[in-house]
């Protein structure tokens, strides 16, 4: 199970609670409904590929974690990866 | 010698005020800070010429008594050791001081072309100005008559010492969207960016906080390990803007990749705040490296166009080393802010730290979008923004690293 984010498109926002219970039929467990059409929830992979593609779904990414550096950081990191350089 | 007139009575010395000319003599009557005190100095052009000179003059032609540095060797020259003295040549310097009343000009006329005069000037202590971080003082917050008064501000970090000193007289509303943990700080970089956004003053007086009179609220959505859920950060932000806060700071953020577009459920929180009447402001990221020619993209989510992403400057003005850079056409920067060696609260017993970060940077600008708020209440979140980016101080910095400029204080 992943923790994703399904931003709902806003076509579908004045019937949210109805998306949300399709969601759930087709096995999302939504831990968070917000009013403006963000739902936070756990689901399969295979889930997760079915409902990625439905119109009400404007987006769906797996849940990004945030970070700040260690409390005795010289330089106030917001993370601590080394990223990428740009080309 | 005549003693120097520096006496703080308005009409100082009535009976011989001189009349404005080239050489004025006490200032201005009635002037309480008089600017000259009545004696001048002789000064020879070039540093160490005709002292003899002037000492035969001054002596033979004037009548005056006069006495010279050089016979003091290591004793300092105080003018009580003097007293008799109608001149003081500085053997060293090339100048004279003329402790009498006489018009120096006569005796300027009878010298040959090699010196002139100057008034002997007052000294006055300097005005001491109440000590402020680099940070306060760059922005004008310290010179404005603003606080944030009236105005909720949100911040959200790590939470909030509410042990603090400095924030026992402060109204802070907390709360913590990290399961099992409360909204009191255990890390630190919430409580100091809180400080820089709505703190006061330490215990030495300096003052560190840019909106010391509004209203705080403390969101924690990263754990006192700083980590956090994106989940968080949104619950974070939808009870901010439920709250009617006008302001959300978020020191916080995921690395991007070139190429990455913005996160869609980030933008939507933001509009939903947005349309609450607040705005967001969060921290550009501090990945990049100039020095190593490495730029990388502005954080997530303040790549979002609903949120204003603030990099940050050092105190000469320049792009930190770590701010990052536009480097996706979504991902801008729109302002900077002080984010290098910023002094600030954090937790308790340590009570403060210096730290750099476009974390610092973020707060700052908070503060001041708070200072507008209360300039313009009845202001609609855009044209607080507005006014932001007509205000901000224009940089020779790439709009890709600095955006606008320096946010300023209304």
């Amino acid at each position: 199970m992943k923790r994703i984010i399904i931003t709902v498109s806003e076509y579908y926002l004045h019937e949210l609670n109805v998306v949300a219970d399709e969601l759930r039929e087709e096995g999302v467990t939504i831990t968070q409904l917000h009013e403006y059409g963000v739902i936070v929830g756990l689901a399969a992979e295979e889930t997760i590929e079915r409902i990625r593609h439905h119109k009400e779904v404007a987006a769906l990414t797996e849940e990004k974690e945030v970070k700040i550096a260690p409390p005795d950081a010289q330089i106030q990191s917001l993370n601590d990866h080394d990223p990428s350089p740009t080309r | 010698m005549i003693p120097p007139k520096i006496g703080n009575s308005p009409f100082e010395n009535k009976g011989n005020i001189r009349p404005m000319g080239m050489y004025p003599g006490h200032g201005y009557p009635g002037e309480e800070q008089p600017r000259y005190t009545g004696r001048h100095f002789l000064i020879h052009k070039e540093t160490k010429g005709g002292k003899s000179g002037i000492k035969r003059v001054l002596e033979t032609k004037w009548g005056f008594t006069v006495a010279e540095t050089l016979d003091f060797k290591t004793q300092g020259v105080n003018e009580q050791n003097i007293e008799g003295a109608d001149a003081l040549i500085y053997n060293e310097l090339g100048v004279t001081l003329l402790g009498t009343e006489e018009d120096p000009i006569p005796l300027l006329k009878s010298l040959d072309d090699e010196y002139f005069i100057a008034p002997e000037k007052v000294v006055y202590l300097l005005e001491e100005q109440p000590p402020t971080t680099w940070g306060i003082r760059t922005t004008g917050a310290d010179r404005s008559r603003y606080t944030g008064s009236g105005v909720r501000l949100a911040v959200l970090d790590t939470g909030f010492d509410a042990a603090h000193p400095d924030f026992q007289e402060k109204e802070v509303t907390a709360c913590s969207f990290v399961p099992e943990e409360t909204g009191q700080d255990q890390h630190g970089h919430g409580t100091h960016c809180i400080g820089v956004a709505g703190g006061a003053t330490d215990e030495k007086g300096q003052r560190y906080g840019v909106a010391p009179g509004a209203s705080l609220f403390a969101g924690k959505v990263l754990s006192d390990g700083g980590r956090g859920a994106q989940s968080w950060v949104l619950n974070g932000i939808t009870w901010a803007a439920k709250n009617g806060c006008q302001v959300i700071s978020m020191s916080l953020g995921s690395p991007v990749q070139p190429g990455e577009v913005y996160d869609i459920a980030y933008e939507r929180a933001a509009r939903f705040a947005l349309s609450k009447g607040a705005l967001l402001v969060a921290a550009a990221g501090n990945d990049s490296d100039r020095s190593l020619q490495r730029f990388c993209p502005v954080s997530s989510p303040a790549d979002c166009p609903s949120i204003l992403a603030v990099g940050a400057v050092d105190e000469e003005l320049n792009v930190a080393n770590f701010s990052n850079r536009a480097v996706n056409p979504s991902g801008l920067v729109d302002f900077v802010a002080p984010g290098v060696g910023i002094h600030s609260a954090w937790v308790m017993p340590t009570r403060y730290r210096t730290l750099s970060g476009t974390s610092m940077a973020t707060p700052h600008v908070a503060g001041i979008i708070a200072l507008l708020w209360e300039k313009y209440p009845a202001a609609t979140p855009a044209e607080i923004e507005k006014i932001l980016r007509e205000t901000a101080k224009r940089l020779p910095i790439a709009t890709e690293d600095g955006g606008v400029g320096l946010c300023i204080a209304p």
